[in-house]
């Protein structure tokens, strides 16, 4: 017989979910409705009833060490189907949103991301940052912007080549501290979970990414079917313009920069296929978020339940969007007055994203994809759909 | 008084149409020795009823036979006054309509014919040898004796005595309250079932003192109850001196015990370590303010409760206390209050709050601080003297755990006042084997240490009756007698039960229990003043008749007597207690003499009714059978499947008997040696799990067939062609089946060979 582990339970993280969107946790009655609801979770050891526990208990390592939190894809077909109330759906969110600052490294960023108060620094930041780089490219010179007769020029507002610089050194912060994390909870669930792998890294990865391009485990979901199509639309408006943002870059830095080469530099037109993708990029995020809004107001039973951190991710994506849009905007109808504010907000929405990319929701992507390429390589695979009888 | 009989057959309801009811009718002026009788299609309408009247009147009839209908149709129609004693024959439901004319039998109409005709003879013969029953009159008391002063008998207290009653209360403790006086707190009792309520015995020990009807006897306990319903005498002890009150019914609220938490040493360390301790310790402390540490009088940072603490355990109590959960949630919760900072670990097989109590426990769930699992605990062990370590298993965590705690609470279950501990029995029975004189046989001396047996026991009523001195009791030492049909009703008359007593309960459920418990007693006080019977034969006037000169002291009616109403004297010969007697009739049953008779319910009766069916001979090939029908739930099923035109062999004859029970073997004799082919019996269901309305009536109709297998012996007659069987009422469809199943086997046999003779 297996030894007995101690158990010791944490009030203190109890709370915390709690505070993070699962306030409902306590009213789980172990009926385990919601692991034969869920339509992704495995037969061995299904998800959501056990991490309840876990969260009633306050078990981090547990919960920390858990791939299953990341699988789920809060359709809240457990929410909805719960006879308690519990919403499964929604503590899988706190416990996912928890899960940001425990692995987050540093660790104050996971903390200063995970409540209002570490706002106004976030945003300070690049604030400072952006208002250094346009002070000394304009010598303080801000007026000559907005004369009637200048043509609007961001290169000169804030040089294409510095915000790369900031971005790329972003970039690479972002890989480092996150490589850091998603290690620890590689480690972690290897070690808990006694893993036997069975699949590779790298088929495991190349399935998950076929997986994930496709949406597939958005379509087995019941009561929250808009999530497929606004996810869709947020994800490829993200792939878009990460092409455009690519493409721009191989641009500027290798044909205009390196190889000294005329016209491969912004502003480009607005058939160039840079432009095309940034744009079709950015109208699907906007649509993407619009939905997601509308859902969490209208329906937020079935949405799960949003908080400070959900609602900071969703406007912070419409911002970057909105942004970039309004500023191409106004910088082809020629309004500088509008056309600067809004590229200087675009390019704050930018490095809020990519910079704490780690520690807010936007890291579920990393999370989540490792969780699945561990659940695919150790053959944790969702129940298979059987058809009615 | 010789009877005058008048016949009136009811042609309505398609009796008509399967039965000549012109030539029913002649069967009077032909065959039996009637006044007359007449048929009328409308026999229960105005008209006819009142011709009925104008006839008892006119030609002095004194019994009344309406073939019909049901007697349990318009019952209160038919009734014409005490001294006119009514029969109803159902010839609507045992012949019009439970026959098949399209039946392949040969000459069916006149089998069917002869089916009715039979049952006028039955009836006739039935009048002619029974008479109208008188009541008992006997001077009784109206006052109600509770004993036991804690809810549910404040509660029966209160009860009776708003009703306008005398109350006795006895109360064994210096003052009243029972457990609710050592509780911290009770469970809610009322929406929203959020906050734990102050214990109830405050208010109700307040009103019962003041209560004018209310005589309150503290510190004091019953020596002796001695008599029958309306007339017990009952001495009341405190210990200077006895004081005799007579009562007419008696309230037994002594409610329950702890179960012995010494018996869980091995299992959870009680006893062993010092920080174990049982919820009845916890709610101590609690009450007194301070919940510390036994082994070091510390504020413990954690505890843990076990729920179902040796109960649902085969080892210990296998059933559930119904309370121990909800009592384990209200700790945690005023642990939670008294100690925010402690930890609650809440160690459940399940959680059982039923009903509206979900909510509470949907409230203790939302409490910080409070852990909560399903789990099998393993194994206690002591880490120290401060720390206890629990081990459990299957557990909702998907692991076996371990959980350190500084206290551990059992949350044990109730066992009933009632309970009679087995080895003490076997221990006194032994001590009194050892005592009986050394020329008896060994099976003698088994037989006399069973009788001591339920002699033994609790001591609360110290009844002074012949078959023990307290209430039998059921399985687990639950004195209830008919949990579905009569709540609170005991094996004895006159005494009921209520609260954990009867079943394991909380105090609202023992408030209520108080409340019908009293209503039963109010019943028994104003039916036994008027002589007349409680539940199940409400209202029967009928009493047994013992001739006791022809008694030959076998005490099998003082033995088999479901409710105790015989004691006996010094010879044996029985003493009957008719206010004890509930008119089952399973007396007349037991008695080998058939000296036992009510006045409309005989063994010469029975015989004479068997005698009077019609017997073909036996190339005639027109068998008869007869079935013994109970009255409580056989016959009214049978009518609902003769509602439903389910149709039975033509060759039945059916009798409703009182119970299974008062079927004497010598009916059975009598109607084998009368030529009938085969006998059956269908009673209520018998085992653990009973629904004889008479407790153990079924249960002995099936003992005697033993005997009468051995009569069949006798005569060399297959012992098939006696059987008996179980229906419940709901089983009303598989009436028809077992009869015309048991007519087939039977007939398979071939005809009865003592027909001719």
């Amino acid at each position: 017989m297996a030894e007995a582990v101690l158990i010791k339970p944490d009030r203190s993280l109890v709370r915390k979910i709690k505070a993070a969107g699962g306030e409902t946790v306590e009213k789980c009655y172990q009926c385990a409705t919601c692991s034969v609801v869920c339509e992704l979770s495995p037969t061995e050891r299904p998800f959501p009833r056990k991490e309840m526990i876990w969260s009633q208990w306050g078990l981090e390592d547990r919960l920390m060490t858990d791939p299953d939190i990341w699988l789920c894809y809060q359709c809240s077909d457990c929410s909805v189907n719960c006879p308690r109330g519990a919403k499964p759906g929604d503590v899988m969110a706190a416990v996912r949103r928890f899960a940001f600052e425990h692995f987050a490294f540093p660790g104050f960023m996971g903390r200063a991301l995970a409540s209002p108060s570490g706002l106004i620094p976030l945003l300070l930041l690049p604030v400072i940052i952006l208002c250094l780089i346009v002070w000394q490219e304009t010598s303080g010179n801000l007026t000559a912007l907005f004369q009637a007769s200048a043509v609007v020029d961001f290169d000169y507002f804030l040089p294409h080549g510095r915000t790369e610089m900031l971005f790329i050194i972003g970039a690479l912060l972002v890989v480092t501290c996150m490589s850091i994390s998603l290690f620890r909870f590689w480690r972690g669930m290897d070690k808990a979970w006694g893993a036997q792998h069975k699949t590779g890294f790298i088929p495991a990865l190349i399935g998950v990414v076929f997986e994930v391009i496709l949406h597939k485990r958005f379509s087995s979901c019941g009561a929250a079917r808009y999530r497929q199509f606004a996810h869709l639309l947020v994800f490829f408006g993200f792939v878009f313009t990460a092409l455009a943002t690519a493409m721009a870059t191989f641009e500027m830095l290798f044909l205009h920069k390196f190889l000294g080469l005329e016209g491969h530099y912004p502003p480009f037109s607005l058939l160039h296929p840079i432009k095309i993708f940034g744009n079709i990029g950015g109208f699907a995020i906007v649509a993407g978020v619009v939905i997601m809004i509308y859902q969490h107001i209208t329906n937020s039973e079935n949405a799960g339940k949003a908080v400070y951190s959900t609602w900071l991710f969703i406007w912070m994506t419409g911002l970057v969007a909105v942004s970039g849009l309004g500023a191409q905007f106004f910088r082809i109808a020629g309004v500088a007055e509008f056309a600067y504010p809004f590229y200087f907000l675009h390019l704050l929405t930018v490095f809020f994203l990519i910079w704490y990319a780690p520690y807010s929701q936007f890291g579920h992507m990393f999370y989540r994809t490792l969780a699945m390429i561990f659940a695919r390589s150790i053959g944790r695979e969702a129940k298979e759909m059987k058809p009615l009888p | 008084m010789d009877a005058k009989i008048g016949v009136y057959i009811c042609s309505g309801c398609g009796i008509k149409d399967a039965i000549d009811v012109d030539a029913l009718t002649s069967l009077v002026g032909d065959e039996l020795e009637c006044e007359f009788s007449k048929s009328d299609p409308f026999i229960c309408g105005d008209e006819c009823l009142a011709k009925i009247k104008a006839d008892i009147e006119s030609e002095g009839l004194n019994r009344v036979i309406i073939a019909g209908c049901s007697g349990r149709y318009f019952t209160d129609r038919f009734k014409f006054g005490d001294d006119i004693l009514v029969d109803r024959v159902p010839i609507r439901e045992y012949v019009a309509w439970s026959s098949d004319p399209e039946s392949d039998i040969d000459e069916i109409e006149e089998v069917i014919q002869e089916l009715a005709a039979d049952y006028i003879r039955m009836s006739v013969a039935r009048m002619n040898n029974s008479e109208p029953p008188t009541p008992i009159e006997e001077e009784t008391s109206r006052d109600i004796l509770i004993v036991g002063g804690g809810v549910a008998g404040m509660n029966a207290a209160l009860a009776s005595a708003n009703a306008g009653y005398n109350v006795t209360l006895v109360e064994k403790e210096a003052e009243l309250g029972g457990w609710s006086r050592k509780f911290k707190a009770v469970i809610p009792q009322s929406a929203p079932f959020h906050e734990l309520e102050t214990p109830p015995h405050i208010e109700l020990a307040d009103s019962v003192q003041k209560h004018e009807k209310i005589k309150v006897f503290t510190s004091s306990t019953i020596e002796k109850t001695s008599g029958q319903p309306g007339q017990f005498d009952v001495t009341i002890q405190n210990g200077s001196g006895g004081e005799t009150v007579r009562v007419g019914a008696i309230v037994q609220a002594t409610g329950w015990l702890p179960y012995e938490p010494e018996n869980l040493k091995d299992k959870y360390g009680y006893g062993t370590f010092g920080n174990v301790i049982t919820n009845i310790a916890m709610e101590e402390m609690a009450v007194n303010g301070k919940i510390s540490r036994p082994t070091d009088d510390a504020a413990p940072k954690s505890i843990a409760i076990i729920h179902c603490a040796g109960s649902r355990d085969k080892e210990h109590l296998p059933y559930c206390s119904a309370v121990c959960c909800r009592v384990a949630l209200k700790q945690a919760l005023y642990i939670h209050e008294m100690m925010p900072e402690t930890d609650v670990y809440l160690l459940y097989k399940d959680i059982r709050s039923p009903g509206l109590f979900e909510q509470f426990y949907e409230k203790v769930q939302e409490v910080e601080g409070i852990f909560m699992t399903k789990g099998e605990v393993v194994e206690v062990t002591e880490e120290d003297d401060t720390s206890l370590s629990i081990t459990l298993d299957e557990t909702l965590l998907g692991e076996k755990i371990k959980i350190q705690a500084d206290m551990l609470v059992l949350a044990t279950g109730m066992v009933p006042t009632t309970l009679v501990d087995e080895d003490e029995i076997e221990e006194e029975a032994e001590t009194e084997a050892e005592e009986e004189t050394p020329d008896e046989t060994g099976e003698e001396g088994d037989e006399k240490s069973k009788a001591s047996c339920a002699e033994i026991g609790a001591k609360i009523l110290n009844l002074t009756y012949r078959q023990g001195t307290d209430l039998p009791t059921l399985k687990y030492g639950f004195p209830d007698s008919h949990f579905i049909c009569f709540p609170y009703e005991t094996r004895r008359t006159g005494i009921y039960a209520a609260g954990a007593v009867r079943a394991p309960m909380d105090m609202g459920m023992a408030k209520n229990d108080g409340l019908g418990a009293a209503l039963k007693a109010i019943q028994t006080v104003e039916t036994v003043s008027q002589g007349i019977t409680v539940h199940p034969r409400s209202g029967d006037v009928s009493f047994p008749d013992f001739f006791l000169s022809r008694c030959t002291q076998c005490k099998r009616c003082t033995e088999d007597c479901p409710f105790g109403t015989l004691d006996e004297d010094d010879k044996g010969t029985p003493e009957p207690n008719t206010l004890r007697c509930r008119r089952c009739g399973i007396c007349l049953g037991a008695c080998p003499e058939r000296i036992i008779t009510f006045k409309d319910f005989s063994p010469n009766m029975i015989t004479q009714m068997i005698k009077s069916i019609s017997m073909p001979e036996e190339f005639d090939e027109r068998p008869r059978y007869l079935v013994f029908l109970c009255e409580n739930d056989a016959v009214p099923a049978l009518d609902i499947s003769a509602w439903y035109r389910h149709k039975i062999e033509p060759w039945v004859r059916i009798i409703p008997v009182r119970c299974i029970g008062s079927v004497n073997t010598v009916f059975i004799a009598d109607a084998l040696s009368a030529g009938f082919d085969g006998i059956l019996m269908l009673g209520c269901k018998r085992g653990d799990d009973y629904q004889c309305h008479f407790v153990n009536g079924s249960e002995l109709g099936d003992y005697r067939m033993e005997n009468v297998r051995e009569k069949l012996k006798q005569l060399v007659l297959e012992s098939e062609r006696v059987q008996i069987d179980q229906v419940e009422l709901s089983d009303w469809h598989k009436i028809p089946k077992m009869i015309n199943d048991f007519v087939e086997e039977v007939n398979d046999l071939g005809m009865n060979p003592y027909k001719d003779f």
